[in-house]
């Protein structure tokens, strides 16, 4: 006989202390010191010893008080439920796990990353325009270059003020703001155009000193001075992103309260699985070859998901350290004379591209949708997996059932 | 045995319903229902009126977003243009508002929201529906309002009384050149009286003309007192803060005298007290007791039941007492009832309410009145103007300029507004 093909036909006899498929088994009254009870088992010291584990691997094994096993039917039948249903558990908790993490680094990675480096962008070019203003139309009482009445303000200055502007328009379109923090992006991009518009009006009038002084100093307070002012809200909302970002990276609440569950439940499917091949060898002499396969690929699937978790929070980590060194890129001063040295103002914005793009190569190092795509996949597998060990106890309990019922 | 069977079960079931629920909540997702309001006080301003949303929120379970600015029409204007406008503005231009209901971004009120709008803050303006109909609506709401056409000083101080000197600040920002714009619709209104007032700032009295000229005159002989750099000064001097965390205009030390809205008492003790303008402006005539007044006006941009809600809020007593309750005696808001609320008041804010009390008319701020375009450009022509407010031709210049702008608009239909001013009982 073939043990791998599956359980032999035919009812199995009762053994001792069966209920049966009517009835409860018969009280056995006797003291256990005198036998009661457990037959062949000695009085004593080994009565002293059966304690709550025991009782449990009676229950996973499917043994009785006596250690004698339990009616198949019934056994086979509560173990195709129970065990593709802890399966399931196991699997919705680590995927729960896993994709709370995975969505948390997708959040990071395509939202408040491009958001911070949109809102470093308009800053950085906000700060150059403003020095660009400056040079073109002198500062305190200087007087503007000679150049000025032919040039105005140049090509450069009104390209980094669309760029500021673009760059505020972006952040809002991350979808990283909160409905609060994108009206005070309105609010900057606002002032923003009143800035514009006091540097021009500067411009306009760059041969009548009050004036070109006053515009200025208008434009210079927009931007400057004060906690409503251009520069400090952009410095607020990068500050409060920047936290957000942290937070994000921080939170562990979901993965820990799955995992606090997912452990236990995983204990006890391994405990549950044991026990009934157990059962299974010892009632109808298979090692059960079909259910271990079956049940390889939800353990595989924490292992995978374990993984994935690691990869996701080094990314996540990942983002966190750059968006913070982002933040910290500026403007150097200009030249004691006011000129721009060459190659000085293409720096920052430079730097937070450089920045930006070794975040986005890093983060493709991390194989993202990769493991998101083993992950379902795992996961798929592992639900097969489930169905199998159902179907394949449905099969070695379809015989007792008939037997069972039948006499029912 | 059989017991721990029975609690194994049950805890298994609650493994499958742990696991539904976190399913579940990962999947849901929340929405963001702030009501976001944007408004002009910044800088400490709104603390009362923050304090007054967070109350009605805690009242009517909606949370407020306030956010402020000085250059509204900048930040409104971006904002219609993307399609994002705020929930609700609140703004200080009428000729501004006027603009945004034709344009159909400002709705509509409620006929018991418009019921609450009194006096020369709420205007009902006529445009035609989407069936060519011409019909008359109301568009926005007064929450709070200011006295003008006064001048603060130290009375007790007879020291500066013998030396008087006149604070003089133009710097505000995106609307730098405001003050300035104040003090010429102030002496034309002094000099000539309502109708003439309101024919300019409703747009069908020229800016040539010798009433306007003579105005501007007027407030070129009102700077000539204090010397001919004093006026140059103006145009970088901000209109309130000293720096250093200071501000007032007559806490520098350096003048004596202050044309300023009521809003401005509070930067000042009770030693600082508001006088009509024509007690130290010499020359100008005798007549009706007639004050410039300048209000915040609430429009709905994004309609809602919480937008709406909102507005009635604003206007109701409930909330007014809120407000007044939250602020300084001296910078109580004036309600448009002319009201400030229960619980003391400061010598200033007692003072204007006693001047607002005996009014024969009020008018509304005329540039608020213009289309923005002509507001700003009357704005930037007080700083040129005070380069050289001696000079014919600049003035010549700048009056034909501003004529020029005028014409445009009232082609262009841009003048919505018919009557600035009333009885203050109205």
């Amino acid at each position: 006989m073939n043990h791998d093909d599956g359980p032999r036909p035919g009812p199995r006899r009762p053994g001792p202390g069966d209920p049966g498929p009517t009835g409860p088994a018969p009280a056995d009254t006797r003291p256990a010191e005198h036998g009661g009870k457990d037959s062949g088992v000695r009085p004593g010291a080994r009565g002293r010893r059966r304690g709550p584990g025991r009782a449990l691997w009676h229950w996973s094994a499917g043994r009785d008080a006596g250690g004698a096993l339990r009616p198949t039917g019934k056994f086979l039948f509560s173990r195709m439920v129970l065990l593709p249903a802890l399966m399931f558990t196991v699997l919705a908790l680590a995927g729960t796990a896993y994709f709370d993490v995975h969505r948390r680094t997708e959040e990071l990675r395509d939202r408040y990353a491009p958001a911070l480096v949109d809102l470093a962008h308009a800053r950085v070019s906000l700060v150059l325009a403003q020095q660009e203003a400056e040079q073109r139309l002198g500062t305190g009482g200087d007087d503007p270059p000679p150049q000025t009445a032919l040039v105005g303000l140049g090509e450069r200055y009104p390209s980094l003020v669309t760029k500021a502007s673009q760059s505020l328009n972006n952040t809002v379109q991350t979808g990283a703001l909160s409905r609060a923090q994108e009206q005070v992006v309105r609010v900057v991009s606002g002032l923003v155009s009143a800035y514009d518009g006091w540097i021009d009006w500067a411009g306009s009038h760059h041969d009548s000193a009050p004036l070109r002084r006053a515009g200025m100093d208008y434009a210079a307070d927009l931007l400057r001075t004060g906690p409503t002012a251009v520069l400090q809200r952009i410095d607020a909302l990068e500050k409060d992103l920047r936290a957000a970002v942290a937070d994000r990276g921080d939170r562990h609440t979901v993965l820990a309260v799955t995992a606090s569950v997912a452990l236990p439940a995983t204990l006890l499917l391994v405990f549950v699985f044991v026990g009934l091949l157990d059962f299974v060898r010892a009632g109808l002499r298979v090692r059960g070859p079909l259910l271990v396969l079956y049940a390889l690929p939800v353990l595989l699937v924490l292992v995978v998901l374990s993984s994935g978790v690691a990869a996701q929070q080094r990314a996540q980590r990942d983002v966190e350290r750059s968006v913070s060194g982002i933040g910290q890129i500026t403007v150097p001063r200009p030249s004691g004379d006011g000129t721009r040295q060459a190659g000085s103002s293409r720096g920052p914005d430079a730097a937070i591209d450089r920045a930006d793009a070794a975040l986005a190569e890093r983060l493709r190092g991390t194989h993202p949708d990769g493991w998101a795509r083993a992950s379902v996949l795992a996961l798929s597998v592992g639900a097969a997996g489930a169905v199998g060990c159902g179907l394949t106890l449905r099969r070695y309990g379809r015989e007792h059932w008939k037997i069972d019922w039948g006499k029912a | 045995m059989r017991s721990t069977r029975r609690l194994l079960r049950p805890a298994l079931a609650c493994c499958l319903l742990i696991t539904t629920a976190l399913v579940s909540a990962g999947c849901s997702t929340g929405q963001d229902r702030t009501v976001v309001v944007l408004g002009p006080w910044t800088d400490g301003e709104e603390i009362p009126f923050v304090g007054m949303l967070k109350e009605i929120g805690r009242r009517t379970g909606q949370s407020y977003e306030y956010e402020g600015t000085r250059s509204l029409r900048e930040t409104l204007s971006a904002q219609l243009r993307t399609k994002t406008p705020p929930d609700v503005a609140i703004l200080n231009g009428l000729g501004e508002l006027a603009e945004y209901a034709r344009d159909g971004d400002a709705k509509v009120l409620a006929d018991d929201v418009a019921g609450s709008a009194l006096g020369p803050w709420a205007q009902q303006i006529t445009l035609e529906d989407v069936t060519g109909k011409r019909r008359r609506h109301s568009y926005w709401v007064p929450v709070r309002v200011d006295l003008k056409s006064i001048v603060w000083s130290r009375p007790g101080d007879l020291k500066a009384a013998e030396n008087p000197r006149w604070c003089l600040g133009m710097a505000s920002g995106a609307t730098s050149g405001w003050p300035g714009t104040d003090w010429i619709e102030d002496l034309l209104l002094q000099k000539y009286g309502a109708n003439v007032y309101e024919d300019w700032a409703t747009g069908k009295l020229p800016w040539t003309s010798p009433q306007v000229r003579s105005a501007w005159q007027a407030w070129r002989d009102v700077l000539a007192q204090d010397g001919t750099k004093a006026a140059e000064e103006a145009i970088s001097t901000e209109f309130e803060s000293l720096g250093g965390g200071r501000y007032g205009l007559l806490n520098s030390g350096k003048c004596t005298l202050e044309h300023q809205g009521s809003f401005i008492r509070r930067h000042y003790g009770d030693d600082v007290l508001p006088a009509p303008t024509r007690t130290f402006v010499p020359g100008l005539p005798a007549g009706p007791r007639a004050f410039e007044v300048s209000g915040d006006m609430a429009a709905v941009f994004r309609p809602s039941d919480a937008a709406w809600d909102l507005l009635r809020e604003l206007t109701s007593q409930a909330a007014r007492d809120v407000w007044a309750r939250l602020a300084k005696p001296e910078e109580r808001p004036l309600f448009p009832d002319r009201s400030t609320g229960g619980g003391r008041l400061s010598a200033g804010t007692a003072a204007v309410q006693k001047l607002f009390d005996a009014a024969d008319e009020i008018c509304f701020d005329a540039s608020d009145a213009m289309p923005s375009t002509l507001r700003g450009a009357f704005q930037r022509a007080v700083l040129e103007f005070l380069q050289d407010p001696q000079d014919p031709g600049l003035l010549k210049k700048l009056l034909e300029q501003l004529e020029a702008e005028r014409l445009m608009q009232d082609r262009a239909g841009a003048f919505a507004l018919d009557h600035l001013c009333g009885d203050p009982g109205d």
